[in-house]
């Protein structure tokens, strides 16, 4: 309810009422109300009409949110209701009460005998009058019987004997001239004369007589009451019988007497009786309409009244239940921001007082779970995160050995994309049942042990081995250190351990690709085998060709030139044999006692210009052809070693473009400034030198083993040239990958150079 | 029923003309303008009872007469009004008629009493010099029961009953000062 349609009920109230009381004064016998009261019943009848529309508005407007199933609207209908019938039945009650009351005592205050009574008074006072008047005429009549004989001197002297005190007796002719008077009222200075119509009567009949109210007066207002009564009387004198003289004919004898006081008076109130009795009963219908009117006006207005008050009684009373209702529904909703609260002292203010400290409490309690979950969620994504970067991979399986989760790792160890197996047995995959079999062969194994010395075991580590993946090998390469020996088995590091999850058991696999921390023990070892086989080998070498020069130096002079031909022949091959073997030890020696990288400054491009121009000199088939990015870096390295990877890919090169027959042969050198991204963050740089040719490219075992130690594809080879190259690129901080290239035939080489001379 | 006493007093505008103006004139004296008028109409058996009854009956005689104005509404140079007052006098058995402002005359019939208000003396309605000569008036002329002077009761009466409501229509005639 608006704040208008409140005071605009105020203001209306205070109208009603002064309206309402207004009638119910008018209902008296005030002249005030007398001439206006049909605009007090229709501003009355306004304010109804008024206070209606108002109601049918409320109404309406109630009925609308009704319908539309607006909060609240059902309680303010029912208090509404309750309200308005509160107002109304009583109102209802008396109003038919007093209505029935109303019309019955009207109708009881006119009752036949009253008016019998009063029309009977009323015919005496009408005979006493009348008798007096009779006998008034009669006593003229007798006058004018004895007037006609007289003279006019005569005439004033018996008019004289002849006049009562009050009475006025006056002699006129016809043209109503006055001829003699007796009486007539101080004051007066004329006497009153009978009208022509008088004197008519009066000659055509036995004489005029009338009984009349003496009002000389000027009528202002009810000029009926105080009338005096007279009585009136015009008789013809009879023409005279002895004197037929000229002016006796055609007079008129006029007697005005008032009626006696005590009659007159009570005739009067009589009249005023009866007239008013009458005047009622002809107007009882409209006064019964009066009551009527008033009560059923004073009924519609407190009806409506009370359903408008109704409305406003009801907002009030449900106002805080509804807010505390749009509390709660507001609170189940989830806002939980305080309510207005409700000013009033009551219990309804504490009510809403306490609520809204409920909600606060509920806010807070949610604010600090929410908190809680937040933090929990950002601990459970950093573990996450940790996870999935984690290089080991890391599956969750059930007890049923099916998939639950994998890191992102799994896929690149096992080459296999996880995503969509979650829930399918891991031996089901496709690929992955080795794999499979392993796991569960040790966590079979790890339980028997468990069972059999029952004692807490954590987990269990193994190593497996799995066939290498038969996809493509450049795809496979690319990685560069992953392969193994063999070139045909991934090695994996693998730790189980069982993992309580809800539904019983569960195990965690974490496993790591170990193949190339196997590779790099095996260059160890090799190493150290070649430096001590190096050893033990040149030791005696030197006797062995020390003592074939002496024998043929000792012997050549005592033999025959046959057989000293066949001794030269034979020291020779061992002098060349044993020589061939040193410098075979020797570049064993110098695999495995490579001195460490006095790193400088250096400027690669340079340094392969130098070493180029040496192998182009020779060239005449243009087909080195080398591409130097001008602005390169220093970087930091041993000029010597470096040299010697640069000779070696070179020379591994021509030799393998030497095979291609046909096709001409062509090699690119190229170096280039290569930015990549540290790992905290910063933009570095690298040097990188690809050496690329158009040969026939590794083989698919030599490319998985190719920088091990006599791995060679050439005939005359020791197999440590790449071996030696990968060596030095490691002891640079370096990387070095092989890979045949994808595009045509031929080997691809890369060597990434990290440390810059900036850098250091 | 608060519909009908809203009906009630819509219909009271429209009034049934049972008083017939049967003349009506004006003309220009010396002593002013006297009105001459002439009205046939009897009264109902409601009213003769209740007049009969000693109910005192008002007749008020209304006359305005305007001027037109082309600018504004139109002006109202005269606005009187008579109001005859008829009574019974049940004691004496008399008809009182009484023109407000004059002496009160008595008639033995109704008839008699009735004639003063059917042909009612001419009434001088303004002086001489109240309009301008040479205007054409405009003069509206109405006789009615006035029910305003009536007990409450019978003003209620007259609200729903067509026997209290007596009254001619506006007659409307021009007037032009010489």
């Amino acid at each position: 309810m608006t704040r208008t349609l409140r005071y605009l009920l105020v203001v209306g109230g205070g109208v009603i009422s002064i309206l309402l009381f207004l009638l119910a004064s008018a209902s008296e016998n005030s002249a005030l109300f007398d001439q206006h009261y049909p605009w007090l019943l229709g501003l009355n009848a306004l304010a109804a009409v008024a206070l209606l529309l108002l109601v049918i508005l409320l109404l309406t407007r109630l009925y609308k949110r009704y319908r539309r199933g607006k909060f609240g609207s059902k309680l303010l209908a029912r208090l509404v209701m309750l309200f308005a019938l509160i107002g109304i039945l009583p109102g209802a009650v008396i109003y038919l009460v007093s209505v029935q009351f109303v019309s019955r005592s009207i109708e009881s205050w006119f009752d036949v005998r009253m008016e019998a009574a009063l029309e009977s008074g009323l015919n005496l006072g009408r005979n006493a009058l009348d008798s007096s008047l009779t006998d008034l005429a009669a006593r003229g009549r007798s006058m004018a019987q004895e007037l006609s004989d007289m003279s006019e001197s005569e005439q004033v002297t018996y008019l004289s004997r002849q006049r009562d005190q009050s009475m006025e007796i006056t002699v006129v002719n016809a043209n109503g001239q006055v001829l003699a008077t007796v009486g007539g009222r101080i004051g007066m200075l004329t006497p009153i004369l009978p009208t022509t119509a008088m004197m008519r009567q009066a000659r055509l009949s036995r004489g005029f007589s009338v009984v009349e109210s003496d009002d000389s007066r000027p009528l202002n207002g009810e000029s009926d009451a105080d009338g005096n009564l007279r009585l009136h009387v015009v008789i013809a004198v009879p023409a005279s019988s002895k004197a037929m003289g000229l002016q006796n004919d055609n007079r008129f004898l006029q007697i005005l007497q008032p009626v006696p006081d005590y009659l007159a008076t009570n005739a009067e109130t009589l009249r005023l009786a009866y007239s008013e009795y009458q005047q009622r009963s002809v107007a009882r219908s409209g006064l019964r309409k009066i009551y009527i009117v008033t009560l059923t006006l004073t009924l519609l207005l407190a009806i409506f009244g009370a359903i408008a008050s109704a409305f406003l009684i009801a907002s009030d009373l449900a106002k805080p239940l509804l807010l505390l209702a749009e509390g709660t529904k507001a609170v189940a909703e989830g806002n939980l921001s305080p309510r207005p609260i409700v000013s009033t002292s009551d219990e309804l203010g504490t009510l809403t007082q306490s609520f809204n400290t409920m909600t606060r409490q509920l806010l807070e309690a949610r604010t600090s779970v929410e908190k809680n979950r937040a933090e929990l969620e950002n601990a459970k994504a950093y573990l996450e995160s940790v996870l999935a970067n984690m290089s080991a991979g890391v599956m969750v399986l059930d007890s049923e050995f099916s998939i639950v989760s994998v890191n992102d790792s799994v896929r690149r160890i096992l080459g296999y994309d996880f995503s969509g197996s979650t829930g399918t047995p891991l031996h089901t995959i496709d690929g992955q049942a080795l794999f499979a079999e392993a796991i569960i062969k040790a966590f079979s194994e790890q339980r028997a042990h468990l069972a059999d010395s029952a004692e807490d075991g954590l987990h269990w580590q193994q190593q497996i081995e799995l066939p290498h993946r038969s996809s493509n090998g450049a795809a496979n390469t690319g990685d560069g250190a992953e392969s193994s020996k063999d070139g045909s088995k991934t090695i994996l590091l693998a730790r189980g351990s069982h993992l309580p999850v809800q539904s019983g058991v569960g195990y965690v696999v974490v496993f790591d690709d170990i193949s190339k921390v196997i590779s790099a023990q095996r260059s160890i070892a090799w190493g150290e085998v070649a430096r001590r086989l190096a050893h033990e080998i040149k030791n005696p070498l030197t006797p062995i060709q020390l003592s074939a020069e002496r024998l043929q130096m000792r012997l050549a002079d005592k033999l025959l030139p046959q057989d000293a031909a066949i001794l030269e022949k034979s020291t020779t091959t061992i002098v060349n044999q044993v020589s061939a073997m040193k410098r075979m030890v020797d570049d064993f020696r110098e695999y495995a006692k490579t001195p460490p990288a006095k790193p400088t400054a250096l400027d690669l491009n340079a340094l392969t210009e130098e070493i180029l121009h040496l192998y182009l000199a020779g060239d005449g088939r243009d087909t080195i052809h080398a591409r130097l990015a001008p602005d390169l870096p220093k970087v930091m390295g041993d000029a010597t070693q470096l040299r010697q990877v640069i000779h070696n890919l070179l020379q591994n090169a021509q030799d393998a473009v030497t095979e291609n027959g046909d096709i001409a042969p062509h090699i690119d050198v190229v170096t280039e400034l290569v930015k990549y991204q540290g790992s905290d963050g910063a933009t570095r740089s690298a040097v990188r030198l690809s050496i690329t040719d158009n040969g026939p490219g590794f083989s698919q075992k030599i490319l998985a083993s190719a920088f091990e130690p006599y791995v060679t594809s050439k005939p005359k080879g020791t197999g440590l040239g790449l071996a030696m190259v990968k060596k030095i690129v490691d002891e640079h901080g370096g990387r070095i990958d092989i890979q045949n290239r994808s595009d045509t035939r031929g080997a691809k080489i890369l060597i990434l150079l990290l440390k810059l001379a900036s850098d250091a | 029923m608060l519909l009908a006493l809203v009906l009630l007093f819509c219909h009271a505008g429209i009034q049934a003309a049972e008083i017939d103006i049967t003349h009506a004139s004006l003309e220009a004296t010396d002593d002013g303008y006297r009105l001459s008028t002439s009205y046939a109409f009897e009264l109902n058996r409601s009213l003769e009872d209740a007049l009969v009854r000693g109910v005192p009956l008002y007749f008020t005689t209304d006359v305005q007469l305007t001027r037109r104005r082309w600018y504004w509404f139109d002006e109202v140079s005269i606005s009187v009004s008579r109001t005859v007052r008829i009574s019974y006098n049940v004691l004496t058995r008399q008809y009182h008629a009484a023109t407000s402002g004059q002496l009160q005359q008595s008639f033995s019939s109704l008839e008699d009493a009735m004639s003063l208000i059917r042909r009612p003396p001419r009434w001088n309605i303004a002086d001489k010099n109240t309009l301008k000569s040479g205007d054409i008036y405009n003069v509206g002329l109405r006789m009615r029961l006035d029910v305003a002077q009536l007990p409450k009761p019978f003003q209620i009466n007259a609200l729903n009953n067509s026997d209290w409501r007596l009254s001619s229509d506006w007659k409307e005639f021009t007037f032009k000062v010489e």
